[in-house]
């Protein structure tokens, strides 16, 4: 028999070493994190220990929910998500979680397409009874929300830009946050910002299918959410729709987009179209009615005197941070994962009383 | 004369731009309170305090949308329309949106 060459017996030996970990991967005994791992269907589905899509916990919280629109949406199975070991939850994972939960449940034909499993800690539970998980998914929890970081965690969606949802959420809210800080919330200010936003993700999210095929929701079209935590107040609203990316040529003049994204040079593509609609809307070029939307989104921080104005797009991430003695300065982000949809996010810092 | 108030005649939360994007938009508010009285020439004031804010959008739609649905100048709907707000800038903001609109049809 001929003597292998070393080339030969590399490749057999790389060969080996693939069909090896892909027989222990079939056995389950990868060292992978459960929520990263493929899940069968009708299987039980582990939560991420933190629930957030910044700070590099996105890849398996966007893992965590692919199998789960895969079990109930493909395999149509339905499924348990267990979250007994996550700890923490953060606002943009959270209305994430939030609303592709609440997508699966309205687009599956199941009775019921997802139970929850309790997380172990109290806090996390109280967070998921005070944003209605449990109400979405149709489970029980008689548990009483008491923390002081919990109560202020509301979240409501919608299907038009009827303000009436929206508004009484905001109206409820601002007024236990000023009864309790010295720095009082301008209603109408982050009304201006909240309700473009709502406007924005009804006119123009869904008007193009995104990539994955989903083109939208009969009803539910956004959501939103507000928090209070360590003295900031925040806000965010979320669609499942394709993206700044897609929508920037029917929301922007096809000369402003090129010489932007000549300007903006190499880098996220998702980051150039937001920061496009941003500028667009801060240089006020007066043409047509478009536009306006994104002013009115720093507007809720101008008028406030300093924050921050996170917008998150499929596989980009841009911070706007403002304050008045300094102005405005951004700082771009890749995400590392597709979100599948937009958040906007502000975060306006309150003085305690 | 005819007053109409946002906050008590229409909605508290005015918001979007279209009105088959919602029943609290700009569209349906020109509609209902300022394309009629202007068309017939009557004076209109309308206040806008009261509600929990306004989004550029709606604002727009209204009053920059009355000028482009009845093919009118600036100074026409200025000299019929009186807006009434406790910020001035609100105010100022109509006006410019009237002004811009009249300005892109001719």
């Amino acid at each position: 028999m001929k003597k292998p060459s070393n080339e030969l017996w590399e490749r057999q030996a790389r060969l080996a070493r693939f069909r090896c970990a892909e027989r222990l991967a079939r056995a389950h005994r990868c060292r992978g994190t459960p929520a990263a791992r493929y899940v069968p269907p009708g299987e039980v589905i582990r939560a991420p220990k933190r629930i957030d899509v910044t700070r590099g916990s996105g890849v398996e919280l966007g893992k965590f929910l692919r199998a789960l629109e895969t079990t109930v949406l493909v395999h149509r199975q339905p499924t348990r998500l267990d979250f007994r070991f996550t700890e923490s939850f953060y606002p943009a994972g959270a209305i994430r979680l939030f609303a592709e939960i609440d997508r699966v449940v309205t687009q599956s034909d199941l009775a019921k397409p997802i139970t929850i499993i309790d997380p172990r800690i109290r806090r996390p539970r109280e967070v998921m009874k005070q944003i209605g998980l449990y109400e979405i998914t149709g489970d029980r929890c008689d548990l009483i929300p008491e923390r002081k970081d919990v109560v202020y965690w509301r979240a409501t969606k919608g299907r038009d830009q009827s303000g009436g949802t929206p508004g009484q959420l905001l109206e409820v809210v601002a007024e236990r946050v000023n009864s309790e800080h010295a720095q009082q919330l301008e209603l109408s200010g982050v009304w201006r910002g909240l309700s473009e936003a709502v406007a924005n993700s009804v006119d123009h999210a869904y008007s193009k299918a995104r990539p994955d095929g989903f083109a939208g929701l009969p009803e539910t079209k956004w959501w939103m959410f507000t928090q209070l935590r360590d003295g900031v107040f925040t806000m965010a609203v979320c669609d499942l729709g394709c993206g700044y990316q897609a929508t920037i040529d029917e929301t922007l003049p096809e000369k402003f987009i090129a010489t932007f994204a000549e300007a903006f040079g190499l880098g996220n593509r998702d980051c150039m179209a937001i920061d496009a609609a941003m500028e667009y809307g801060r240089s006020g070029t007066k043409q047509d009615e478009r536009g306006k939307g994104s002013r009115d989104a720093r507007s809720v921080i101008e008028q406030h005197g300093s924050g921050e104005l996170w917008i998150l797009s499929n596989t980009g991430w841009m911070t706007y941070a403002y304050s008045r003695a300094e102005g405005w300065s951004n700082t771009r982000h890749a995400l590392g994962i597709d979100i599948k949809g937009t958040i906007v996010w502000w975060k306006l810092p309150l003085k305690e009383a | 004369m005819i007053m109409v108030s946002v906050a008590n005649n229409f909605t508290r939360f005015p918001s979007g731009r279209y009105k088959r994007n919602g029943e609290t938009s700009g569209e349906g508010f020109r509609e209902k309170f300022l394309e009629g009285p202007l068309q017939r020439g009557e004076h209109v004031t309308v206040d806008l305090d009261g509600t929990v804010g306004y989004g550029s959008s709606f604002l727009e739609e209204a009053f920059g949308g009355v000028v482009r649905s009845l093919r009118l100048k600036a100074d026409y709907v200025l000299s019929l329309l009186t807006i009434k707000s406790t910020d001035p800038e609100l105010v100022n903001e109509v006006r410019q949106y009237i002004v811009e609109a009249s300005e892109k049809l001719s």
